[in-house]
């Protein structure tokens, strides 16, 4: 908690483009002003079920406006898209609780608010937002981590937020952690003992980059969906109509609430509009792999090119 | 396509949702989330269906924008016809 707040809760955030009052801390959040737009809560003798669930699956039910969380550590109510309360059990670990909250948590309220949240890692390049997305294990983390060190800002590590203004896909900062794999984190001079594991089951790391935090929206540009072969070089491919539509419906975060919330059509209609506004290039990473950082050259030579068209 | 007769009342199916995508008639179903493209003529019928219509009004607008006279049109078009309704794009009375 060496980075939270010093003032007593609630605290005050700032992230993908909303205020957040919080009884919890959360140091991944940038520090917020103004009048909230969410409320995170800690909460007792929250319902166990919901009334007449639309959608029940996996830890999670679903309706109009809710979505109810069932974990081992709590039970979190999200609501209207402006509340999250979480009751805790007796065992929660509350690092354990944070990552649930800003993920399952934050992925419910997305859904609620219209957001179209996309699983991948949100940079600021050249004045715009470019997002990569991937499978685990094709080298997410070790692209933003040599981008960072080419003095590239991140928006959000996880999941970019994309919201429509001015009829145009905006995406705004989110948190200010990237999560690690000890292995990363020592390529790039990290040592794992001096950050904080995401959770007590998962074998990675928050680290907590406030200065390579990009401070402002930007307008999305293209979303890169990286992959891996067999071949000796990089190629590229943009996809064009329904295959992108597609591709970017697979990129989307926690959309197993969307049914139970009610929301298909809007959301649909969403992504019909966020594909005919957006770029999306299907990157095809040479394996066995090369340098990592001739990686991060290409991927940003080809965004250079495609930016002047 | 011997089912559908000239006052069949064609309507999309209020499930299915479309918009362009790089020049392309791209639907989505929102039930399933399945997508799906349209060819240039299945998306104008798509599109003059944004109000139910008769078989014989459908054909009756598309002879005037296609070269191709009533007949070939009823037969071809009852061929696209066949396809939106396997998409489940629309439903025929």
């Amino acid at each position: 908690m060496n980075n939270a707040p010093t003032a007593n809760p609630p605290y005050l955030y700032r992230a993908y483009g909303l205020n957040i009052e919080s009884e919890i801390a959360f140091p991944e959040m940038e520090i917020g002003q103004g009048q909230a737009d969410v409320m995170i809560q800690l909460a007792s003798g929250l319902p166990r079920e919901l009334p007449e669930p639309a959608r029940c699956g996996w830890r999670f039910q679903a309706r109009p406006s809710q979505v109810l969380l069932t974990t081992t550590q709590t039970y979190t109510l999200i609501s209207d898209g402006k509340r999250i309360q979480t009751e805790l059990k007796a065992e929660a670990n509350i690092r354990d609780v944070r990552l649930l909250l800003l993920s399952w948590g934050m992925g419910a309220l997305f859904h609620q608010r219209g957001i179209l949240p996309l699983h991948g890692c949100a940079m600021e390049v050249d004045g715009g937002c470019v997002v990569f997305c991937a499978a685990s294990g094709v080298g997410k983390s070790t692209l933003t981590m040599n981008l960072l060190r080419l003095g590239y800002h991140f928006l959000d590590d996880n999941v970019a937020a994309v919201q429509k203004e001015n009829g145009q896909p905006i995406v705004h900062p989110g948190l200010k952690q990237l999560k690690l794999l000890p292995d990363t984190m020592k390529n790039f001079g990290l040592s794992p003992e001096k950050h904080e594991m995401i959770h007590s089951n998962e074998s990675k790391y928050t680290v907590i980059l406030s200065e390579n935090h990009a401070n402002r929206a930007l307008s999305l540009r293209r979303i890169y969906l990286l992959k891996r072969s067999r071949s000796n070089r990089l190629q590229m491919r943009e996809l064009k109509g329904q295959e992108k539509a597609e591709a970017l419906q697979k990129q989307i975060f926690h959309a197993r609430y969307i049914q139970g919330l009610g929301i298909a059509r809007e959301h649909y209609s969403q992504m019909l509009w966020l594909a005919g506004k957006t770029q999306v290039i299907e990157a095809i990473l040479p394996d066995p792999r090369p340098q990592p950082e001739e990686i991060a050259l290409q991927l940003l030579e080809d965004n250079a090119r495609r930016n002047k068209f | 396509m011997s089912a559908i007769a000239n006052n069949s009342i064609l309507t999309r199916n209020p499930e299915m949702i479309a918009g362009e995508i790089d020049g392309q008639l791209v639907m989505v179903s929102i039930e399933s989330g399945k997508y799906l493209h349209l060819n240039k003529v299945a998306g104008r019928i798509w599109e003059i269906l944004e109000k139910p219509d008769t078989f014989e009004n459908l054909c009756a607008i598309l002879i005037q924008e296609y070269d191709i006279n009533i007949e070939s049109c009823q037969l071809e078009v009852g061929g696209f016809l066949q396809e939106l309704l396997e998409q489940n794009a629309i439903s025929i009375a």
